[in-house]
Formats: structure tokens, sequence, C-alpha cells
């Protein structure tokens, strides 16, 4: 079938205002956040390519017809949510009909005395949080870097790490049930909605557990159409602070025994040396680590017991409360984050370690930085680089995120950049790392080289699901 | 080469995040309720900011080429701001836009309807093609040409709306403020040459306005139109460096005659919304001094839409947008009739003819199908009104 004639039958199925075949639409939604995933910029573009359309769905069923028209035309298929992930998994290396999901938004239900939400998956965060605001709820974690128009889909596509996932864990830790429309077109349920007549949203249930199959799976097993996932009562107080410590060590400690204490905070930032002055210019020359802690909690009681409890771990660490500018920026509306890992990291990677081994971790990174200095940008910033650890995965673990600037513009150093992130990489996976967001990373070959038995176990399950390989090929190098 | 002449749009082109706040943000915490009111409508992302801006970079980069249809989507962007000002990386997309026009029509790509609107202004200094006298209203007024305070009253209410022209003179007379006008030596502000992407036509119409201005006299400029105001404050500023004059909006100078007294308010029993004009409020940031006089208006109630200030969603008309694109104007400002409507209030103030120009046939649209009635007044109707002023 050609171009013309997908784009007609798709035109079909969504309607005329849903579809588009111009270049320039294409190109829209060819990208993702950081440096790589600016697809048609060199050395980027000699993998990737257009899709030949682009397609917004409103509904399931017009994902299974979008499918079904797939299977019989064999064109790949790549689907995208909030276009806020850094991978690449959501650009295309076989040129096919590209599924934006970001019309398929609505709350299906939010069933209150299960304290649990059923959403389309193109859903924002930003829309998720302010509907179950108006109920008195929240999510537990409150989305990843893209915060307010990355989607849920994508977050579990991708196990993204979250704000708050400190102590609410990842957002795939949250799911009960799923609806996946497979790569034949099948549509199906997960956990206790499996059987057709259950009510009752439990992931654990009528068998093993199918959703996790879909979750970090990169859109290559089937797409994610809905989700249910654990809602909690929004808290009503909160707190932040911000000390300077003298030592990276000293700082894991302090976050590991905070959490000890029995009350573990919702989220932290933890700043190297070399990132400090990016957000903290005023802290004093002796500093080597910044760690900002937020609580909140449905009582005030519980909010003095946490910040006595900071205090009480400052005073042990002989570390002094900075003024609170740094977590302000954080706190009040996370912008600060996605500015942090969009800019600063934008040639970088995130992966979850815990927090014993960051000090382990960064210096290394550091080192390895130092190599590649020459291509490092000084930006308006100006700094080179950046290593943040953040509160993104359930305690003790936590999101590292390492990353450097430098010019984008310049198609050699984008080059070297990327031979840089390629060996960040490979250090990462050869120290342990545990990679959320696999996508189409160099990383993927790194870690199925030595993963060989689970590489092989992956693709027979893609072979089963997706005998024509029609669902974001490539991905996850299956 | 696209941008070679704008290396800080350039910079900004390769520094977007993608985080796609621009697109459809939705945030208690930001006070944003969806940002671009075109996505809104069109839903495909290359109506959006970060849409726009990933286009700008491929056309840079070679990865896509201008067209007709890419002309059009450029200009479907209402240069509204909402995605600059949420954007954490300060990338200017209305820049970017006025930078794309301006390939287009270097390209000669421009709609037809696009290049009537230039050969219009250029024939007869306004933008509706207007033939008679632009100091018509001012007939009976006796206004003189220099003084140091100049009213520049704009295209809009010298010819669509005289009678907000009138009420600005008349309250600026109760007040004790004598203005001069420049009558025939007013041409229009240029905004519909700069965001269509005539750049040197606009910069034409800059200098004559300027050397108008200049040969008034005049130290303090006022202006009723946000529009104007904004392309002297800002884009004229931007081409010449420091204006030799004082800008003002109205609601600021009716603001201070407030404060110190000058002006006095009668009843009026109505229910008020404020709607900020995109080119008054996020681009001068000129917020708070039109509610504050609607406020003191006695028995008077006031009434806020949610998306309010920094997020306030555009009425539509995005200068040439609904020239262009009337359909997509008209669902864009029926969105914001329904919001106003929804606070409660029966009538939506607002600070710039051009908005209530779109806001009005949105409303007449509505209402002939019976689904909302509301009626829309620019600022200085309802300030004069409460003076019991005789337009």
């Amino acid at each position: 079938m050609n171009n013309d004639s997908l784009y007609e039958q798709l035109i079909k199925i969504v309607g005329q205002e849903r579809v588009s075949n111009q270049d320039f639409a294409r190109l829209a939604v060819s990208v993702e956040s950081t440096a790589i995933g600016i697809s048609f910029l060199s050395p980027f573009s000699e993998k990737f390519v257009l899709p030949k359309v682009v397609v917004k769905p409103q509904t399931t069923k017009q994902v299974v017809e979008i499918i079904k028209l797939a299977i019989k035309t064999k064109t790949p298929i790549i689907v995208r949510g909030g276009g806020c992930g850094g991978s690449m998994g959501t650009v295309s290396t076989q040129s096919g009909i590209l599924i934006d999901m970001t019309d398929m938004d609505r709350i299906v239900e939010i069933d209150e005395p299960s304290m649990a939400v059923i959403v389309q998956a193109g859903i924002t965060w930003g829309k998720l949080r302010h509907e179950l605001n108006k109920h008195g709820f929240r999510p537990g974690p409150l989305g990843p870097h893209g915060t307010w128009g990355a989607t849920i889909g994508g977050a579990l596509s991708y196990d993204s790490c979250c704000i708050d996932a400190n102590k609410y864990g990842q957002l795939s830790e949250d799911v009960l049930t799923l609806q996946v429309v497979l790569p034949n077109g099948d549509i199906i349920e997960t956990g206790s909605q499996v059987n057709p007549k259950s009510h009752i949203y439990h992931r654990y249930c009528n068998g093993p557990d199918l959703a996790g199959l879909f979750l970090g799976a990169s859109g290559a097993l089937g797409v994610i159409t809905e989700a249910t996932v654990r809602i909690y009562p929004k808290e009503k107080y909160t707190a932040h602070a911000t000390f300077g410590f003298r030592s990276l060590e000293d700082a894991c400690k302090a976050l590991h025994e905070i959490s000890r204490s029995g009350y573990t905070d919702d989220f932290w930032m933890l700043c190297g040396k070399h990132t400090v002055d990016l957000g903290y210019p005023q802290a004093p020359e002796e500093t080597e680590s910044i760690v900002a802690l937020y609580a909140a909690a449905q009582y005030p009681k519980i909010i003095d017991v946490r910040k006595e409890k900071w205090m009480e771990t400052a005073k042990k660490y002989e570390v002094k409360e900075l003024d609170p500018s740094f977590a302000d920026k954080y706190a009040s509306d996370y912008t600060g984050i996605a500015t942090a890992a969009g800019q600063s990291l934008s040639w970088g990677v995130c992966n979850i370690w815990p927090i014993k081994r960051i000090p382990e971790i960064y210096y290394d990174t550091v080192k390895l930085f130092l190599k590649y200095e020459d291509i490092m940008k000084n930006d308006r910033r100006r700094k080179l680089w950046s290593v943040v650890a953040v509160g993104g995965a359930k305690h003790p673990m936590c999101d590292f995120c390492y990353g450097f600037t430098a010019d984008r513009s310049d198609p050699e150093i984008r080059a070297k950049a990327y031979e840089a992130l390629q060996e960040l990489q490979k250090m990462a996976i050869e120290h342990g790392a545990a990679f959320y967001d696999l996508g189409r990373l160099p990383a993927a070959a790194y870690l199925w080289e030595k993963a060989e038995s689970a590489y092989a176990l992956l693709k027979a399950i893609k072979k089963a699901l997706d005998p024509n390989n029609i669902m974001n090929p490539g991905s996850l190098m299956l | 080469m696209f941008l070679n002449d704008k290396p800080e749009l350039r910079e900004q082109l390769y520094r977007c995040s993608k985080c796609g706040y621009c697109r459809d943000t939705i945030s208690d915490e930001l006070g944003f309720y969806h940002v671009c009111p075109v996505y809104d409508v069109l839903r495909m992302e290359h109506f959006c900011g970060r849409g726009r801006a990933t286009i700008a970079l491929g056309l840079m980069e070679g990865a896509v080429q201008f067209s007709e249809p890419l002309a059009n989507m450029v200009h479907t962007d209402l240069g509204c701001g909402a995605c600059k000002e949420i954007c954490p990386e300060n990338i200017d997309i209305p820049a970017i836009t006025r930078a794309l026009r301006k390939e287009i029509v270097k390209s000669k790509l421009e709609s037809l309807k696009l290049k009537q609107i230039y050969s219009v202004l250029e024939e007869t200094h306004n933008i509706f093609g207007e033939e008679k006298p632009r100091s018509s209203w001012a007939e009976d007024l006796g206004l003189p040409k220099k003084g140091e305070t100049l009213y520049f009253a704009g295209c809009s209410a010298s010819y669509t709306y005289p009678k907000t022209a009138r009420a600005i003179v008349k309250i600026l007379s109760e007040a004790g403020v004598k203005v001069a006008y420049l009558g025939e030596d007013e041409w229009c502000c240029g905004a519909p040459a700069l965001w269509g992407g005539y750049i040197e036509f606009f910069e034409k119409i800059a200098k004559l306005n300027l050397s108008a201005i200049k040969a008034s006299g005049a130290k303090t400029v006022i202006f009723g139109c946000a529009v104007c105001y904004n392309s002297l404050k800002t884009h004229y500023q931007s081409m010449i460096g420091k204006l030799p004059f004082k800008p003002l909006h109205i609601s600021e100078v009716i603001y201070d005659l407030m404060q110190k007294g000058d002006v006095h308010f009668q009843p009026i029993r109505r229910r008020f919304t404020y709607h900020d004009p995109c080119h008054l409020g996020r681009d001068e940031k000129v917020y708070e001094q039109p509610r504050e006089v609607i406020k003191k208006i006695p028995e008077a109630e006031f009434y806020e839409m949610p998306r309010n200030r920094k997020s306030a969603f555009c009425c539509g008309e995005g200068v040439v947008v609904s020239t262009l694109f009337p359909n997509l104007t008209r669902k864009i400002s029926a969105n914001r009739i329904s919001e106003a409507k929804e606070t409660g209030a029966d009538a939506i103030v607002t600070c710039c003819p051009g908005c209530v120009a779109t806001l009005s046939k949105a409303a007449a649209w509505l209402k002939s199908r019976g689904k909302t009635e509301i009626e829309v007044y620019d600022l200085p109707i309802i300030v004069a009104e409460s003076m019991r002023l005789k337009l």
C-alpha cells in the first residue's frame, strides 16, 4: 500500500483532522527530550527516519483498527505518548505509522472506595493530577521529567522514575490493571480485569502478572490503551529543607539514616560538587554536596517529626540548613527538575542505583567527563556537567542522572558527545546500573551482551506476540 | 540560511529540551489549564510551541523545506506567548514565528489573504482598507496635533470603535489631562506587517510613526490598543533603542488617575470578568491595573476566570490569524466566552479593541445559536459609563 492509500485508510478510522502525512507534521513527532532524541540531527539521522504518517486515535477501538491496518499493510507502528522520553524509544528506525496517544486522555473512572483511577493511557500527568486534586486525591508518584506534559502510558512503557517515587515507587509499581492492544489487534485486560465480570482492581491474581510483560517494554509488545493505578489522599501539609554537606559520602549516609528512622520522605535531590553552583551558587565554599528534602503528610505532627529527624541528622553530620531558595525552586512546581534534566543533562543518562553506591558511580562519571571536557559547552549556566541523584525510585534506590552540555548545533561536537554518551552507558552497565528507560539506547546492546538468556527469552516473547515485528521494531533491540 | 541573522533564536532552537510544557499543560501548581489555544482546537503536535520549535530547527538543519502547507501551519500561530510564558528554557516561540513568517514572505509562499492585508495596509495606512479620514472620530473634539501627552488611537478605535477613542479622550479630559492627536499623520502601528512577516514594511511604518510622534513633541504616548502598545513599546524600541517618549496603556493611566483621585466612578450594577489581552498581559506585564479599575466601580461585581494573567487564554484574534483562519479564531474565542460565562459574569471587560471585536463576534455567534449570552466591553467604555460621560 502506498503512503497516500495508507493516509486515506487512516482518515477513515479517525477522521481527517487527526491524521497528517505532511513532512513537517511527521518531523514534529520525531523528537524526544535530551539531545539524542532529536532524530533528524547527525549522527542520529543515519539511523532514524520520519514516520510515513501521524495518527491520533481517541478510542481503543480505533487503536485496534490502526493495528489491523498495519498488519494488513505490513507497516511498522511507533507509539508515542507525551514525547518527553530520552531513550529514542518513540523515534522511527523503520518508517511507518506513528500513533500519537495524546488524544486518548480521558479519565474513565475515579473509584474512590477502591482508591484507584482508570485512565486512558494518553492522559498527561498534569491532567491526572488536576482531576484527582478535585476529589482530594493524588497519584503516588507525580510524574517523570516531563512533569505535566508526559503521559501515563509513556511512563508505564518506559518504567519512568518519578517525582515522589522515594516514598511511592515508580508508577509501574502502582499499576493495578492494564488494557493492552496486542500486535495482532486483540484487546487484553490484566489482573482482576481478566475476568470481564470483575469490578475489582487488583494486579496479582488470575495467574501470572501479565501487566508486568508490558511495563517497561518500550512499546515493543503492544499498545497500552488504559491503565488502572492506585491513588492516595492528597496531603495537606508539606515541608522542605536544604543542607550542605562536606562530603558526598556523608550526604548519602544521612539520606539513608533519615529513611531508617521510619518515615520515608516523599522526595529528595542530591547534587554533587559540580552541580552545586547550578542550582545554588551561594553555597558555602566547602560544600561538596547539597541535599534537598521534601516531606508531605496528612497531619502536622508527622511533618514536625520528620523535620526533627532532618535536624537531628544534620546535627550528627555537623551540617547547617541552607537558605531555602534551592529547595523552593524545586519544590514549588518542579519546573526546575525539568530544566535540570532537559538542559543540563541534554547529553545524559539516568538509571537506578542504590543510594549507598552513589559516590562510586559519581567519581567514575566525573573522570569520564574530564576526558571529554573539550567538547562540553560553557553555556549560560556556566556549568559543564551536572550529576544529580533524586528520590525517583523507591528507597533505598534512587534515580541517578548524569550528563553534560555540549553544543548541539555543531555536527562534530554532536558526534563526539554521542561517543561520550555511549561510553557513559557502557560504564554504567559495567557498574551494574539498572536502566529503566532502555528504548533504543546503546545501553541495550551492552546489556544483552551480558544477558544472553534473558535476551533470548525476550526475543521469543516478541516473536510469539508480534510475528510480523510491526510493534516499534528495533526498540529494546527487538 | 534560515535564522542566520538571529543567533539568539538559533541557540534557543538547539536548546529546547522538548519537555512539552508548552503543548497542553494542566497544572494547579503553575496555574495553567491548557497552554496553546491553537493546539487545543487542532490537536496535532505541529500546532503547539514545541512542534513549531522542532519544525523551525528542522528547517535550519535542512530536514524539511518551506512549502505552502508549512506556511499555512506557521500562520496559525496566534503569537499569544503562553508557550513562552510557561517555558522553563525561555524559548521565544512568538519571535521564532515572526522569523519563520519573514522567511515565508521572502520565499513568496504567503497566502493570497496575507498579501491582501499587506496591500490594504500599504494603500490606506490602516488594516481595514478604510478610505475615509482616520481622524473622523475626533472631528468635533478639537484635539491639537502637538502636546506633551499624545493619544495614539490605532486602527480599530479609529474606524471600528470610535466610541472607545472618544471615551479615552473624554476620560482624560475630565481628569484634567490634555491630549494631542496625530490625526492623518498616525499610521497603523504596523503589527499586521510585523506578524505577517513583512518586516521591512513594518520598519518603514515604525519610522513614519516615530517621526510623527517626535514632531508632536510628546513626552508621553497613551494607547488604548494592547497591540499598538506592544508594537511601540517593545518592537519599535527593539528596532531603535530607547524610545524618546514614555508609552503608557490607558488602563495604567486610568489606574494612576484613580489613585490620585482625579477620576470618580458612579455605580454600575453588572457582573464583570476581565480578559487579559496577550500583548498587554504576558507581553507587557500589565495585569493588575485594569482589574483594580473595574473593582473600584461602585456596585460592580468582579469574577476571575480560571485562566487569568500569565495563563490567560488568547481570544483567538492573533493579529493576522483571525483574517486568515476565521473558523479557528471562532472556536478559540467561543471557548473563551464559555469560560467567562462560567464565572457567573454577564459582561467581559478587556483592554484591546482587537479582543473586543473577536470576543464580540463569538458572543454574537453563540447567542444566535441560543447557547449563551454575554456582553463585551473595552475598559474605557465602562469607565466612561461609570463617570457618566457623554460619548
